[in-house]
Parts: C-alpha cells; sequence; structure tokens
C-alpha cells in the first residue's frame, strides 16, 4: 500500500467533494489512519480508485484492483449485492455490444454465452431466485446457435442439479475459445473498465485469441460460431496430415475420363509429399478378391456418366414400404448389388439387387468335406448350395435396433452396429454371425476402412475407437469428444479417422499414434453425417439443423458452408466416383446435390491457395439440384460405378 | 395406486381435472422435454418408475444415514444413493480417466498381419462358428 498512501492522504485533504457520502472530512482524515492500522478497508480502496482514474493513473489502479480486487468487486456497483451487481454489469455489456457496429458486435456476440453462461453459474450458487430472474431476463439476448445449451441450462434448478449437469462440467472445467480481432478487443477493454466483475469471469473462463485479418462480414464469424467451447484455437499444434491417396490404375483411368483427355495439371509430384508410405500402418496385402474388384470397376468407368449441367444425374430411388418397426439404417455394395437394411426391431435384411446373381450360401460342413479339390472340375459351384439362393436374406442376432451397417470391400463380410452395445461381424458366404465385439455403450456407426481388416465405430460415450477384426478389443480409442460421437469415416488412404460429434466438432485423428490432427468447430447442432472426399482432401459434415460444411484438410479451415433449414437426424453423405459431386440428404424428403468441383475451382480461382481466404457461404453454382420426394424420408444415398445415384428411403416413416 | 389405474381405464380424450397431481407432474415433465403426442399408458408406465427408482434411491439413502448415524435423511444421502445405484448420472467414465486410458491404449503399436489364408478372424473360441441350435417344440407334450 506503500505507493497509495501519499494520494490517499492528499484526497482527505484535497478533495473533500469526492469523499465516501458517509463519511465527512474529519471522519475521512480518521479512517485513513484506522485504514493503515486496520486491514484493508472497501470504502478506503474505493476513494483510492476513484481517485487514481480521475488522474489518470492506470496502472497503479490496474494493480491495486488486481491485489484488492475481491474487495471492490462487491462495493463497486454502489453498495449492491452481488447478484444484484452481476446483474447490472451484465446489462451493460449487453448495451454495449448492441452500440457497437455490426462485425464488432458479431464479434462480440461469441462472448455473451460464456459470459451469461458463467454469471448464471455463480448467481446460482448464490441466489437461486435472482439467477431464475436473470435466466428468463437475458436469454433473449443469446445468438440462435446456443439455443440448445440455454434450454439444457433452463432445466438446472439449483446447485443440486448443476452437480449433475454434464454441460455445466465441460463449462466449469474447460475454457472457452474466443476469437477477436484488434478493434472488438479494444472494444472490450473499454467496457471491462467499468465492468470488474465480468473482467474476472472473463480472465477465470474465455479465452481469448487475437486473430490477425479483420472478418468481412458478419456471416463469416456466424458460421464458426457454435462450438461448446467455443472456437477451434488458431494456435493448434499444426500436425502435418498425409491426406493423399496414391493414385492407382483406377483412379488415373477415372481421371482421364473425367477431363476427356485434356492435359491434367500436373499435380502428381505435390500430391506424393501428403502421401503416408504403404507401410506407415500395417496394411493387409490387396487381396485376389480386392483386384478383382478393381478390374470390375475400371471396366465400368468408361461407361461412367460425368455429372455436369449437360448431363444431369439421374437418381433411382428404392422405398420401403410397411416395414413395421422402420428401416434405421442402409448400406449399399460397393458394386451396387447387394443392399442392407439394418431394421428397428434389431433385424438386418439383405436383398440381392440382381436376380441373375443371387446370394449363394455355403453348404453345410459335412458336404464342404466331401468335395475332392483335386478332381471335381467346378469347386466353386459345388461348395455353394445354388438351389436354395435367395434374393432376401434376413440375419437375426442383434439386441436392440441397427443403426448402421456397413459391407467390406470385398463384400464377404458385413459389420453392423447395434442399441444393444455390440457390433457383430457377419459372413455373407456363411449367412451368419461370426463375431460379437462388445463396447460399454450403444455405437452409433461403425464402418470399414477400403483395404478390410480395420473398422472403426463411433459410440455413446464420446469415444470413438478403431478395432480390427481379429481383435475383440480396440486397437485405438479417440477420447477427446465432449458429447456422443454420433458418426465417423475412415479416410481413403487408411490412415486417417474423421468423427463428428454432438458437441459440435469434427475430428481428425491418426490411427498410428492416436492423436488428433485436426478439429473444426462451427456447426451450430450434433454432427449427423461426415465424410472424407475420395481425393482425401476434404471432408463434408452435416448438423442436425441442416448446415452442410466443407472442410480442407491441408490449410485447416472451413471452406464453404451452406445452410439449407433442413431438420434431420439420419444424415447421408455420398460422393460421385470421380469425386465431384456429392449428394446429400438429412432424412427427410428430398436429396440435394452439391459440386464441389465448382467449389474448389472458385477458391483456387480467388487467390493463391495459402492466402487468408473467407469461407463462402451459400455460393452460388455449390448446389446444383434439390430431389424431393413424397413422404419417403431419404436414408441412404450411394453412386453407382456409372455414377447413377441410388437413393434408398423408407414411405411414411 | 388407484389413482393411475383410475386414469388407466380412462384411454379416450382426457381432460385435466381426472389426473392426479402425480399424473399431471409426469405429464408436466413430457411437455417439458417437447414431447407432445404419447399414449396415455406411457404416463403410467413412467409413474410406476418413478415410484420404484425413488423408494430404491431412499431405502439405500435410509441406509447410508442409519450408517452415519445421522438422525434425519439428508441430501447429501440421496446424492450419494444415486450415485450408487447408477441413477441420475451419466455411466460413462470420466474424461479424465477415458483420455488416460486412450493415452496408453495409443502408445502400444498397431498389431503386425499375420499373412495366413482366409478372413481375418479372432481365435476360434470368440468366434460364433459353433451350430446354431433351435428350439424345436415338442408336439406330443402340448398335447
Amino acid at each position: 500500500m506503500n505507493d497509495c498512501e501519499n494520494p490517499s492522504s492528499q484526497l482527505s485533504v484535497t478533495s473533500p467533494p469526492q469523499m465516501h457520502p458517509n463519511g465527512s472530512q474529519p471522519n475521512g482524515i480518521q479512517s485513513m489512519e484506522d485504514a493503515f492500522n486496520r486491514p484493508v478497508n472497501p470504502e478506503a480502496l474505493q476513494m483510492v480508485l476513484s481517485y487514481l482514474r480521475r488522474n489518470g493513473l492506470t496502472e497503479t489502479e490496474e494493480q491495486l484492483q488486481r491485489e484488492a480486487g475481491h474487495m471492490i468487486k462487491n462495493e463497486h456497483s454502489g453498495g449492491l449485492r452481488p447478484e444484484e451487481a452481476i446483474t447490472l454489469e451484465f446489462e451493460q455489456f449487453i448495451e454495449h455490444a448492441n452500440a457497437c457496429t455490426d462485425v464488432v458486435q458479431a464479434e462480440f456476440s461469441q462472448l455473451i454465452f460464456p459470459i451469461f453462461a458463467h454469471c448464471f453459474i455463480s448467481l446460482l450458487e448464490k441466489n437461486v431466485e435472482t439467477a431464475r430472474v436473470f435466466f428468463n431476463r437475458f436469454k433473449i439476448f443469446i445468438p440462435e446457435c446456443f439455443s440448445e445449451f440455454l434450454h439444457q441450462l433452463s432445466l438446472i434448478e439449483d446447485v443440486v442439479t448443476m452437480r449433475s449437469s454434464e454441460h455445466m462440467h465441460i463449462l466449469r472445467e474447460n475454457k472457452f475459445l474466443v476469437r477477436l480481432s484488434k478493434p472488438t478487443l479494444k472494444h472490450l477493454e473499454l467496457i471491462q473498465m467499468r465492468v470488474h466483475g465480468l473482467k474476472n469471469l472473463i480472465a477465470q473462463h474465455v479465452t481469448i485469441e487475437n486473430s490477425d485479418e479483420m472478418a468481412k462480414n458478419r456471416s463469416t464469424i456466424e458460421t464458426q460460431m457454435g462450438g461448446i467451447l467455443g472456437l477451434t484455437s488458431k494456435n493448434e499444434k499444426r500436425h502435418k496430415m498425409l491426406f493423399s491417396v496414391v493414385k492407382d490404375e483406377l483412379m488415373q483411368a477415372i481421371d482421364k475420363r473425367k477431363t476427356k483427355g485434356k492435359d491434367l495439371k500436373d499435380l502428381g509430384k505435390k500430391m506424393q509429399t501428403h502421401c503416408p508410405q504403404p507401410d506407415r500402418i500395417p496394411l493387409p496385402p490387396i487381396s485376389e478378391h480386392l483386384r478383382e474388384e478393381r478390374r470390375n470397376w475400371l471396366r465400368d468407368v468408361s461407361k461412367m456418366n460425368i455429372i455436369s449441367p449437360e448431363s444431369p444425374v439421374s437418381i433411382c430411388m428404392y422405398t420401403t414400404l410397411n416395414a413395421p418397426i422402420g428401416v434405421s439404417s442402409c448400406v449399399f455394395s460397393d458394386d451396387s448389388n447387394l443392399i442392407a437394411m439394418g431394421l428397428s426391431d434389431s433385424s438386418i435384411v439383405l436383398n440381392s439387387m440382381d436376380p441373375m446373381n443371387k446370394m449363394k450360401k455355403l453348404r453345410d460342413i459335412d458336404f464342404l468335406e466331401k468335395i475332392d479339390i483335386e478332381t471335381a472340375d467346378n469347386v466353386q459351384s459345388q461348395m455353394f448350395d445354388l438351389q436354395a439362393s435367395t434374393t432376401s436374406v434376413r440375419f437375426t442376432g442383434h439386441g436392440g435396433p441397427v443403426f448402421s451397417v456397413n459391407f467390406s470391400q470385398d463384400r464377404r463380410l458385413l459389420l453392423s452396429a447395434g442399441g444393444d452395445r455390440t457390433v457383430r461381424l457377419w459372413s455373407m458366404e456363411t449367412q451368419r454371425n461370426v463375431v460379437i465385439y462388445r463396447t460399454p455403450t450403444i455405437v452409433w456407426d461403425a464402418q470399414f476402412c477400403n483395404r478390410g481388416l480395420y473398422f472403426a465405430t463411433a459410440s455413446a460415450d464420446k469415444t470413438a475407437a478403431m478395432w480390427c477384426t481379429d481383435r475383440m478389443h480396440p486397437l485405438r480409442i479417440f477420447a477427446d469428444a465432449y458429447g456422443d460421437v454420433g458418426c465417423i469415416d475412415f479416410h481413403p488412404n487408411c490412415n486417417y479417422v474423421a468423427g463428428g460429434s454432438d458437441d459440435r466438432y469434427v475430428r481428425v485423428w491418426d490411427v498410428l499414434s492416436g492423436t488428433r490432427v485436426r478439429i473444426f468447430g462451427g456447426h451450430k447442432a450434433s454432427i449427423i453425417a461426415v465424410k472424407f472426399s475420395p481425393c482425401g482432401r476434404y471432408i463434408v459434415s452435416l448438423d442436425a439443423i441442416g448446415n452442410l460444411m466443407v472442410w480442407d484438410l491441408a490449410y485447416q479451415r472451413l471452406v464453404a458452408a451452406e445452410i439449407t433449414e433442413q431438420t434431420g437426424t439420419k444424415g447421408s453423405i455420398s460422393f460421385s466416383r470421380d469425386g465431384g459431386i456429392l449428394a446429400v440428404s438429412h432424412g427427410t424428403s428430398s436429396i440435394q446435390l452439391y459440386s464441389l468441383d465448382n467449389l474448389i475451382s472458385s477458391v483456387l480461382a480467388a487467390g493463391p491457395a495459402d492466402a487468408h481466404i473467407e469461407p463462402k457461404v451459400n455460393m452460388d453454382g455449390f448446389n446444383i439440384g434439390t430431389y424431393p420426394t413424397k413422404q419417403t424420408s431419404v436414408i441412404g444415398l450411394h453412386f453407382t460405378r456409372r455414377n447413377l445415384l441410388l437413393g434408398f428411403g423408407c414411405f411414411g416413416q | 395406486m388407484a389413482d393411475p389405474e383410475g386414469k388407466e381405464a380412462d384411454a379416450s380424450g382426457p381432460s385435466e381435472g381426472q389426473f392426479s397431481k402425480e399424473a399431471q407432474s409426469i405429464m408436466g415433465l413430457l411437455t417439458e422435454g417437447g414431447i407432445t403426442e404419447y399414449d396415455p399408458r406411457v404416463v403410467s408406465m413412467l409413474m410406476d418408475v418413478q415410484y420404484a427408482v425413488t423408494t430404491k434411491i431412499l431405502e439405500m439413502a435410509s441406509g447410508l444415514s442409519r450408517h452415519a448415524e445421522k438422525s434425519r435423511i439428508d441430501s447429501d444421502d440421496v446424492q450419494t444413493a444415486a450415485d450408487m445405484l447408477g441413477v441420475l448420472g451419466s455411466s460413462a467414465p470420466d474424461r479424465e480417466k477415458m483420455l488416460l486410458l486412450a493415452q496408453d491404449k495409443n502408445a502400444q503399436p498397431l498389431p503386425a498381419i499375420r499373412h495366413n489364408y482366409g478372413l481375418k478372424l479372432p481365435n476360434d473360441r470368440f468366434c460364433q462358428l459353433q451350430q446354431n441350435l433351435v428350439y424345436k417344440a415338442d408336439d406330443e407334450y402340448q398335447q
């Protein structure tokens, strides 16, 4: 208090009008002397602070505030109780924020929710009534994207309920991240001068990052808001991500067909640097089955339809009718020959699309043993019971609704994830359940990688895991998420796994080390579908209120956001075989098509690739078509090898 | 339990005055959760669940408070009982524990691939490779 002694004694002598109303001059001197002997007196501190402020001694003032701040906070608002102080300060904050210009206001609005939530928490601890009043009064100021969290907060009655609320835990234990540019920071400092309580709150619970560039418009900022803990940090450790895919013969043939023989830009060399080594993770050798599949695909490439305005996409829609409980998931095999449907009554129905190519079942072991491999001329046909082959098979075994089905690339195995907390592997040849992998909570999604052997699961205990078919326990656990992981996808080069979760972030994990290499925030609701592009560089994700976002893995940024108003719970994203078009469904009765090629070319045209580029919101030419159905909710999408789009839906569900 | 049964008999268009206070509170819970269409039997089922769970928790809480030699059951006892029974809280492990577990797991290198033939499946005793047995009802017994 040494540096404050002199000013305070001067205060008592030279400025009687500035004194605290309760103290007249002689009392003032006496209280000063008492103050030297007694512990810190809030009234005296108040006087000192106002003196310092008036005379522009800001540094001294700040130091004093820091040291004796806890006493001043309560008294600053003129003797109000702490609850009322908080309310008053928040109101001032809102007023100030509303008075700013458009872009600054948008940046400020990032702060409104965390400050509101933490004020609410501290009010709950002091006085429940005031907390209720505070909540109802200020909830209209919260931006739209946080309305779900707001609803969760509104259910909290008192301190006891607060303890059991998960969202509260997340908010209290982790800091909310906000990115502000210089003008906004100046405004923030201005207001923090006046609302000290909020200043402490911000310092404690919010991390503020400087952004170098000023965003040009409001919508850019709004595309990034929405994460449960705010934005994703710019200073995230920049992991090198090997996102490219080796272009084998098949991919080159597809590219050639797409550009119709025009000169390809020589991106070959550049892409190779981002390609992982073939032995980075142990991958199974390409089996004969896989090779055959690729050869079949190659044969179809020449007949592939390149989707363009001249030859728009054709959609063939398969609809189920009279499914008593309902179809909860579906998948097409890669050659579009088989459909697997996971039903809510726990069975899986497989249908063969091609009447010539029905599903054959391996004969029983007794018969198989009798086949003489050496002399029999047609072992294949003897192995399978061709008489009894049918077009439809039903697998039973799950104990709960089947939330996702996925074929392995060679079509010999089917993976299903169910609400009975198991993931089951079914053999297509013997048509029975072969392995049961048990997990602690329900599994929302399970996907094979395109080389077989590895599969990834997304489950309700906020983790994603990677397994291989020959182990009963996962090989890798990705436990970063704050909410259930709802959807998962493997990268085409099998080295990365992307998961979208209910905490509105899309995360990409490295399979080799288990680290999270990318995190993307900006969705405004739980993420219902996530998909890597076939070239491996982009991720497309879809959320429950209809926002579609395209993320660039190379530069770790948002490329485009498409805001539609479709709410849905079962999202499906499918890329065309050449990677240029993507088809999206929300679980509602329409299919939308977007052109990724248009997007990429417009981004490239905008400027050099590594400059800061604003994400394109609702860009023209991105959405190339909307195809509504009548009362059929679309559950699955699939592009055949000739780029015919197959859709799957349930009538009246 | 006379009230829920009285309500159960009333499957057609219910009006507010016919319900007991508990039924009304459950319906309030449902509307708060955003559920507007439901079968009326759902309300009595939920009430049964509510009674069963509350009784279980209170029994355990009274045991706890007796053990701690307290004269009354207080909120800490109820909270501990709820935690022990796994109600009112998520059953998922803490995030920190999960992260530590994940770190351990992820530190192990990926296993090498065994290059033997056939589908790569776990050891035979972990697979469901045994014969499927189907129960065949014995008709003579039924007669």
